[in-house]
């Protein structure tokens, strides 16, 4: 695996900055935030990602949106994202303008202006947002899946927060947030690129010089799961097709189960001839389309089954599903199988990490939730597991009277 | 490091006609694969409507020598990955993987190419598949306003229909027919292949000629209609959606009228390309109207758009419409600050195709295929450094007068 390799430094103030050298006219500057959804209150549900968007708005030395105009001016691409655990910013330039870049990224972090006015301008975008996903299908299926599987925990709550709670939110909450959470013991900052690392950490250490830093500690109380139970929610869109999923509470990215569910969920819905596309599209003609996804956190996961279909039922997916289940214990994955699906992994490993914007993300996210090295370590895993186990798991995870089904259908 | 890259390229004209671009990357963990052929809406005529989509579905269901599933299951063993599209006019059949499987994966390529199987009961499950897709076309708004632009500005220009074709010709659509256009579109004087990554360049030239060598060629597919006029139409639908969403442009240069493309992505990418363009600031962070806003320009062979897009709340739609009309206009100003930081702009997202090799092997491809040349990418980046402002403003100037065309999809209740 020659060219798998990083560097790691932490700083004394805790501030953890990763490099990892790759061939590209590109450089990904990637800060990571150890904040998300799940350090929310119901009442004040969406403000990680209300932060995250004003902190686009102006900055001290920036004001209005000088600081984009630069960005782009070099030939940036400058976005971010939350999520359930962490909030990233992401930009990616010509290799040539880095250290501008970085200043630059630094400066969006640690100096937002967050005017008033901006704040309740943002607000109705924020809102516009909301209802952009409410009119999407297939949005709205991956909150719902969300909203009943971690029912009772921060977890299920929408990231973009709810139009009322956005509404409320104020300059005190902004400045709290980012007390809390924007400081250098709490980040990580991913380079991905054709740079020399001894210039990027002695560049970076001044750029970061002054920043503030607080003890990391993790004050946010976070409630055990709920059992799961059986779930049904169907509602109606002015859609097409029917968009549907069963889902299933499950181990996040630190549980013993992380690889296993990746090789499943390979196994059963990822290609032609995955078990479950066989049998559903190909022999049945039961859906249109069918995969599979494990969607991995730091506390739990959801394993799902996607569907649509054109003419059809619930029911009758469900219960193809259910016998596809059942026949994973009849007639375990064969060796071509597993064969197949840890060479789709490897593909897939290697594809992300041909990018530079895909090295940094990887190596932040495992850094912010886990441990980096399991990042690149992901492939000699795979190569120790055996049926015995794959099985375990999906006795554990696979079962349809602890499911959670959605389904959104056309209108009358 | 650009330079570079092209140097490693060798072009290879077979003598059937069969062009083959080798990009060996040694460093590559990976190989890809590319064949771009000129196929889709037009080259279609009304009862062929969709005839190329429904091709491209089926070539990857089994070939003569194996089923469907036994094709896919020889592909994915290997880790491989394949691809196949029709577009407005071209399509692709594309594979990638591991760089030391790749003889495994051309010997899969050359199969599907030359042996497809093409079994009616596949050919319905397609055809069936392509109609639910059809039919859930505007199940995303944005995408359904864009449907209506389409029509809107296209009239029926082969264009205006979307590139899966219409149900009423697909429904109708016979094993024969999907055969016959076939043979007519898989010769090798159609075809453009490039090869990326860590691979022996002598030892693949040496396949290609064993393996496609022998196919003969034919002529060539002409397009089915040559005069365009835009129709400048506006189609409003209501839909049960939360807020409006509508799409406005009008025509712009075509892929190879090369300097006014470069000028027109310029263009574009002040317009509404980024966190910095003009309709970003002035819809959504000086007004708050909207998250999404931005600009499209698709610069087809032929007839071409330029488009701004915007979702928003429906009480504002008079006021939104006037503002994309204005930024439309008042680009014409441009001064050279700003286009030298959009001209900075556009190179920084061309660069992006240079990090993998699939994106590469497409670019190269689709760029020899249309008659821009393999080597386009590399005089883009250079004509992209030598616009001025002035040349910029004198297209600009030549499309913008023009009416407008538009689609939209506005909430049933207000």
């Amino acid at each position: 695996m020659a060219g798998l390799t990083y560097t790691k430094k932490v700083f004394p103030s805790g501030f953890r900055v990763i490099h990892r050298k790759i061939s590209s006219p590109l450089v990904a500057l990637n800060f990571w935030v150890r904040v998300g959804v799940r350090d929310e209150k119901p009442e004040d549900n969406g403000l990680a990602h209300f932060f995250e968007h004003m902190v686009f708005k102006g900055t001290t030395h920036f004001p209005g949106t000088l600081l984009t105009r630069k960005v782009q001016a070099m030939g940036g691409e400058l976005n971010a994202e939350t999520s359930l655990d962490t909030t990233d910013f992401y930009l990616v330039v010509p290799k040539e303008y880095w250290r501008e870049a970085l200043e630059l990224e630094a400066e969006l972090l640690f100096h937002p202006l967050l005017d008033p006015k901006d704040i309740e301008r943002e607000k109705m975008v924020v809102i516009q947002e909301i209802h952009l996903d409410e009119d999407d299908p297939e949005e709205r299926l991956n909150h719902l899946i969300h909203q009943k599987v971690f029912l009772g925990t921060p977890y299920g709550m929408p990231v973009l927060g709810r139009e009322e709670t956005v509404r409320n939110l104020a300059l005190e909450d902004l400045l709290e947030h980012q007390r809390r959470f924007y400081h250098l013991a709490n980040m990580t900052c991913v380079v991905s690129g054709d740079l020399e690392e001894a210039e990027l950490f002695s560049f970076l250490e001044k750029v970061i010089d002054g920043f503030p830093t607080l003890e990391q500690c993790d004050l946010c109380f976070f409630p055990s799961f709920p059992f799961p139970i059986r779930q049904i929610v169907e509602c109606r869109m002015d859609v097409s097709r029917s968009y549907g999923a069963i889902s299933f509470l499950c181990g996040g990215i630190k549980s013993e189960d992380f690889n296993v569910l990746r090789l499943l969920s390979v196994i059963l819905g990822d290609g032609m001839v995955s078990r479950l596309n066989i049998a559903l599209r190909e022999d049945q003609g039961l859906v249109d389309t069918v995969h599979t996804a494990y969607s991995y956190y730091e506390r739990a996961g959801i394993f799902s089954v996607f569907y649509t279909f054109s003419s059809g039922s619930r029911e009758a997916v469900e219960e193809a599903v259910q016998k596809e289940f059942d026949r994973l214990f009849e007639q375990p994955p064969t060796q071509e199988e597993l064969e197949r699906a840890r060479n789709l992994l490897r593909s897939s490993f290697f594809s992300v990490i041909e990018t530079t914007l895909g090295s940094a993300e990887l190596l932040g996210r495992f850094d912010m939730i886990d441990n980096v090295d399991h990042a690149l370590q992901i492939l000699l895993y795979l190569e120790h597991l055996d049926v015995v186990h794959i099985l375990e798991v999906a006795k554990k995870c696979f079962d349809m009277e602890r499911a959670t089904s959605i389904l959104i259908g056309p209108g009358d | 490091m650009m330079q570079e890259i092209k140097d490693r390229i060798e072009k290879v004209v077979l003598k059937n006609g069969l062009v083959l671009l080798l990009l060996p990357i040694p460093e590559s963990a990976l190989f890809a694969v590319n064949l771009c052929l000129h196929l889709g809406n037009l080259f279609e005529n009304d009862k062929e409507r969709g005839i190329s989509a429904l091709m491209q579905e089926a070539i990857l269901k089994g070939t003569t020598k194996r089923n469907t599933i036994e094709f896919n299951q020889a592909v994915e063993r290997l880790g491989a990955a394949i691809r196949s599209s029709s577009n407005y006019f071209t399509g692709r059949i594309a594979m990638d993987g591991p760089a030391n499987k790749s003889v495994e994966i051309l010997k899969l390529f050359f199969e599907v190419i030359k042996s497809p199987a093409f079994r009616k009961e596949e050919v319905d499950k397609e055809k069936k598949f392509l109609v639910g897709l059809l039919r859930s076309l505007d199940d995303d708004p944005l995408k359904a306003a864009f449907h209506r632009f389409r029509r809107a500005f296209f009239g029926n220009h082969p264009y205006a229909f979307p590139t899966l074709g219409e149900e009423k010709s697909l429904q109708i659509l016979e094993v024969e027919e999907i055969w016959q256009w076939y043979r007519k579109i898989f010769v090798p004087n159609n075809m453009v292949v490039s090869v990326v990554g860590n691979f022996d360049g002598a030892r693949v030239r040496k396949i290609f000629e064993d393996e496609l060598g022998g196919m003969i060629p034919r002529e060539k597919l002409r397009p089915t209609r040559s005069s365009f006029f835009p129709a400048s139409l506006k189609i409003v639908d209501r839909r049960e959606v939360r807020d409006a969403w509508v799409v406005i442009g009008f025509r712009a240069p075509g892929i190879l009228e090369k300097e006014e493309r470069i000028a027109f992505e310029i263009m574009n990418n002040a317009l509404g390309g980024g966190m910095y363009s003009r309709l970003f600031l002035k819809i959504r962070e000086e007004r708050g109207l909207s998250y999404q806003v931005g600009s499209s320009y698709l610069p087809l062979l032929g007839p071409s758009f330029i488009c701004a897009f915007c979702g928003f709340p429906f009480a504002y739609f008079d006021a939104v419409v006037s503002l994309l009309k204005d930024e439309f206009r008042s680009l014409v100003n441009i001064d050279a600050e700003e286009f030298e930081e959009a001209k900075n702009y556009t190179r920084g997202i061309f660069l992006h195709y240079f990090e993998t090799v699939s994106s590469l092997a497409s670019l190269l491809s689709f760029c020899e295929a249309i008659g821009l040349g393999w080597d386009f990418p590399w005089q883009y980046e250079a004509t992209l450094r030598r616009f001025t402002v002035e040349e910029a403003r004198t297209i600009y100037r030549r499309f913008v007068d023009q009416k407008e065309s538009m689609g939209a999809v506005v909430p049933v209740v207000v």
